[in-house]
C-alpha cells in the first residue's frame, strides 16, 4: 500500500526550477532517505508534501489524500520536523507540546503523559521550561521533533533529522525512527549525513537540480557493490575548487 | 569609521530593499502625502505664532511645542521593527561599543518618518530664534533635541530588561493615576495646559531669559538653566550608552512565566494554547499599555469623581480600544516567519487562526476594561456598567472585523517591546480606528440623549458589528490561507 505518492510535483520561484516533475512512490513502514546537494530541491519537495508551499505543478497524496484538495486532512495524518523548525520564540518547550496536543485532538491528560515521555526519551526532560530564544540549536531541533511525535503520526517527514543533535539524542531517535517504521508508520527523510541514512533507510532517491537522477533500495546498492557515498559522488559531480593560498 | 560607513551603507540598502520588497510605495501614497502637508502647514502655523509669543515674552506654546517634539522623538526608536548590526545577533563581529552605538544611533535615522521627525525638531530654532537671547536658545534648543534622542535611545532599550521594565510600568500607572486625578480635579483642557516638562520650560528659561523663572535672577536665569540642560544631555547620553552596553551583556529577559501558566490553566479547548501563546505576545506591545493608561485613567476617574457620569465613563471604554487599536490592526505582527510556518503546519483552518488571534486581543481587553466595569457598577449602577459591556462588545466586534482585513492584507513586522510600527498602513489604520470607534461613539450619543429608540438601535449595531465580524473571520480566515507565503514574507 502507498502511503507517499507524488505525481509529477513540480515548483517554480520566478525563473528557478527548484522541483521538476517529481514521481515518487513510497510504500506504508518505509524509511525513505532523499538526497542530494544544497539547493537541489530535497526541503522544497518537504515543504510541499507538508503544505508550507504550494506546487506550482502537480499533486502528491499521503495516505491516499490529496495534498491540494485535503489540506487539513492531510495535516492531521502527518508529523514535521520542518527545515526551519517553525518554533515560537517566546514559549517554554513544555508550551510548545501542551500546545500542539490538543490542535490535534489530544486531551490535556494525554497531552502531558506523552510530552513527558517524549522529553525524557529525547533528554529534554531537565530543559522543559527553557524558553525557546534561549534553547541552545539542538534543544529546540528536539521541541520541534517531539512536536511531530506528539500525536502519533502515520507518515513523518523529517528535514535533516540529525544535524545539530547530540550523539545520544541521535541514537536515541534512529532507534524510535526503526521501532515506528516497524509500526507500520513511513518515514520521509532528508541528509547530508551518508552513512547515517545507509544504517537507517529502506530507500533513498537522489535529487539534483530539481530532477531526481537515482531511486532505489539500500539492498539494491549493497548488491552492487558500492557504497551509498560511491553511488552520491557518482550522480553529484564535484566541481573544480582553487587551492585558497591566503588561507594559513 | 570606514567599518561603519559600510555597515551603514548595506543598513541603508536593505531598508529601501525591504521598503520595495513590501509593497508599501503602493496605496495610500498620495493620502499620506496629503496628511503631512496639512500637518505641516498647521506646525507652521504654531511655529509662526509661537515665535510672536516668544518675541512678546509668552514662552507658553514654544513649551508645549518642545514637549510635544520630546514626544514625538520617543517614536523612531520605539517603534522600530527591525535588529541592526548593534545587536546581540552581531555580537561576534568585531565592533566596539561605540561603533555600535553609531550605527544604532544612525541606522534608527534611516527611514523617511524620522527624517520629518528632525526637520520638524530643526524648526523649533525659529520660534527660539526671535527670542531675547537667540543664540544661547538655539544652542539649548538644539540640546533638548539631544536629549529626546538620547533618551529615546535609553528607553527603548529598558524594557528588555525585567527590573526596569517593572519600573517603568510602576512610573506608568503612577503617571496615569496623577493625571487622572489631575483632570478630575481642575478639567482635561486646564490640565494638559498646566503640563510643565522641565527640559522644554529650562530651553525657555535660556531663550527668553526670565520666563517662568521665578526666585532666579535674570542673569543667572539662561546659564544655570544651559548648565542643566547640558547635564541632562551628558546623562541622557550616559543612559543610552549604558542601556546599549548592558542590553550586549544581557541575556534577553523574558516575561515572567507565571502569568503564562496561569492562563494556561484556565484556557481549555483545541485553540487554548495558541490564545494563550498571542495573549503573552501582545502584552509586550507597548501599545497595549496605552489601552491600560486609558483604563486606569477611567478607573480613577469612576472611583474618585464626586458625581461621575456614565458619558465619560463609556468614553473611557471607546479610548482603551483605541489604545489596543494596533493588536487588532496587525495580529501577526509579533510572529515571524517561524511562527507562520508552525501555524501552517498545524491542521488548522484560517479561520481557526484569525479566531485564535481575535481571542487573545478580548483576553486583553476585557482585563484592561473589567476593573472599569465593576467600579462603574458600583459608582453609577449595574445598568450604566452592563451598557458599557454591550458597547464593548460592540467595539470589539467593529475592531476585529477591520483588524482581520488589515492583519491579513497589510501585515507588517512588529517587535516585543516596541510601539506598532505603522508604516504605510497608516491611513488604513486611521480609517480602521474610525470605523472601530463608531459602534461605541453612536451607542453613547444614543444612550445619553435617551432616545425612544435606544433600544432598537442598541440591538442593531450590536447585530451589525456581530455580522461584520463573523463575515470578516470567514472571508479573511480563506484569505489567509492562500497568503501565508505572503505575509511570511513580510514578517522576515
Amino acid at each position: 500500500m502507498l502511503e507517499i505518492e507524488t505525481r509529477n510535483l513540480t515548483k517554480q520561484f520566478g525563473r528557478l526550477l527548484a522541483v521538476n516533475d517529481l514521481s515518487l512512490q513510497i510504500a506504508k513502514g518505509t524509511i525513505f532517505g532523499f538526497l542530494g546537494p544544497n539547493g537541489s530541491g530535497k526541503s522544497t519537495t518537504v515543504k510541499m508534501l507538508t503544505g508550507l508551499l504550494t506546487p506550482t505543478e502537480g499533486d502528491a497524496l499521503i495516505s491516499g489524500t490529496s495534498i491540494l484538495d485535503s489540506p487539513l486532512d492531510v495535516k492531521k495524518k502527518i508529523g514535521v520536523l520542518p527545515e526551519e523548525l517553525a518554533l515560537f520564540e517566546a514559549l517554554t518547550i513544555w508550551e510548545h507540546l501542551m500546545l500542539s496536543g490538543p490542535v490535534y485532538g489530544l486531551s490535556k491528560q494525554e497531552t502531558e503523559k506523552r510530552a513527558v515521555e517524549l522529553l525524557d526519551y529525547l533528554d529534554l526532560a531537565s530543559s522543559r521550561n527553557t524558553y525557546v530564544e534561549q534553547a541552545s540549536y539542538g534543544m529546540r531541533k528536539k521541541c520541534s521533533l517531539a512536536m511531530a511525535l506528539l500525536h502519533n503520526p502515520s507518515v513523518l517527514f523529517l528535514d535533516e533529522p540529525f544535524e545539530g543533535i547530540d550523539p545520544v539524542a541521535s541514537r536515541n531517535i534512529k532507534d524510535l525512527l526503526l521501532l515506528m517504521a516497524e509500526k507500520g508508520v513511513t518515514i520521509f527523510l532528508t541528509s547530508h549525513i551518508l552513512e547515517v541514512v545507509e544504517r537507517l533507510v529502506t530507500e533513498f532517491a537522489i535529487i539534483v537540480a530539481g530532477e531526481v537522477v537515482c531511486t532505489q533500495t539500500v539492498a539494491e546498492t549493497l548488491r552492487s557493490g558500492e557504497t551509498l557515498e560511491e553511488l552520491f559522488f557518482k550522480h553529484v559531480v564535484r566541481g573544480k575548487v582553487g587551492d585558497l593560498e591566503w588561507i594559513g | 569609521m570606514d567599518r561603519v560607513k559600510t555597515i551603514l551603507g548595506y543598513e541603508w540598502r536593505a531598508y529601501w530593499r525591504r521598503f520595495s520588497r513590501s509593497g508599501l510605495r503602493g496605496g495610500n501614497q498620495g493620502i499620506i502625502l496629503i496628511l503631512t502637508v496639512l500637518i505641516a502647514i498647521k506646525y507652521v502655523q504654531l511655529l509662526v505664532t509661537a515665535s510672536k509669543n516668544v518675541e512678546k515674552g509668552n514662552p507658553k506654546l514654544l513649551v508645549q511645542l518642545l514637549g510635544a517634539i520630546f514626544f514625538v522623538w520617543l517614536f523612531p526608536v520605539a517603534s522600530s521593527a527591525r535588529q541592526t548590526f548593534a545587536s546581540r545577533k552581531w555580537l561576534h563581529l568585531p565592533l566596539s561599543l561605540s561603533e555600535r552605538f553609531i550605527i544604532r544611533s544612525v541606522s534608527l535615522l534611516l527611514p523617511p518618518s524620522a527624517w520629518l521627525v528632525i526637520l520638524g525638531s530643526l524648526a523649533i530654532c525659529y520660534p527660539l530664534a526671535h527670542a531675547r537671547n537667540p543664540f544661547a536658545g538655539t544652542v539649548a534648543g538644539l540640546l533638548f533635541i539631544a536629549i529626546a534622542w538620547l533618551t529615546g535611545l535609553a528607553i527603548s532599550r529598558l524594557p528588555g530588561f525585567v527590573v526596569w521594565r517593572k519600573l517603568l510600568w510602576i512610573a506608568a500607572l503612577g503617571v496615569s493615576t496623577v493625571a487622572g486625578l489631575n483632570v478630575i480635579r481642575i478639567g482635561t483642557a486646564n490640565a494638559l495646559l498646566s503640563l510643565q516638562f522641565l527640559p522644554a520650560k529650562l530651553v525657555a528659561r535660556v531663550a527668553l531669559g526670565d520666563a517662568g523663572a521665578g526666585e532666579l535672577t535674570q542673569w543667572t536665569t539662561p546659564l544655570v538653566s544651559l548648565i542643566t540642560l547640558s547635564v541632562m544631555a551628558v546623562v541622557a547620553g550616559w543612559a543610552a550608552w549604558w542601556s546599549l552596553k548592558k542590553g550586549l551583556e544581557a541575556e534577553l529577559q523574558t516575561a515572567h512565566r507565571k502569568v503564562l501558566v496561569v492562563s494556561a490553566r484556565l484556557l481549555p479547548g483545541r485553540l487554548g494554547g495558541l490564545v494563550v501563546k498571542d495573549f503573552r505576545y501582545f502584552r509586550r506591545l507597548l501599545d497595549t499599555y496605552l489601552g491600560l493608561a486609558a483604563a486606569i485613567l477611567g478607573c480613577v476617574y469612576l472611583a474618585v469623581a464626586y458625581v461621575p457620569s456614565a458619558g465619560v465613563f463609556w468614553s473611557f471604554i471607546v479610548a482603551t480600544f483605541l489604545g489596543n487599536a494596533a493588536v487588532a490592526f496587525n495580529s501577526f505582527g509579533l510572529d515571524d516567519r517561524a511562527g507562520l510556518d508552525r501555524y501552517t503546519l498545524l491542521p488548522l483552518s484560517g479561520e481557526a487562526i484569525l479566531v485564535s488571534k481575535n481571542l487573545a486581543y478580548l483576553m486583553i481587553v476585557l482585563a484592561e476594561i473589567l476593573p472599569m466595569l465593576v467600579i462603574a457598577g458600583w459608582r453609577l449602577g449595574v445598568v450604566t456598567s452592563a451598557l458599557g459591556f454591550v458597547q464593548a462588545a460592540a467595539l470589539a466586534g467593529a475592531y476585529l472585523t477591520w483588524g482581520n482585513w488589515m492583519s491579513v492584507t497589510h501585515p507588517l513586522k512588529m517587535q516585543f517591546f516596541r510601539f506598532a510600527n505603522s508604516g504605510a498602513a497608516l491611513v488604513d489604520a486611521m480609517g480602521g480606528i474610525l470605523f472601530g470607534s463608531l459602534p461605541g461613539i453612536v451607542l453613547i450619543y444614543l444612550w445619553q440623549t435617551r432616545s425612544a429608540e435606544a433600544v432598537a438601535v442598541t440591538g442593531l449595531v450590536l447585530l451589525l458589528t456581530g455580522g461584520f465580524y463573523f463575515l470578516s473571520v470567514r472571508r479573511f480566515g480563506n484569505r489567509l490561507e492562500q497568503n501565508k507565503a505572503r505575509i511570511a514574507a513580510a514578517l522576515s
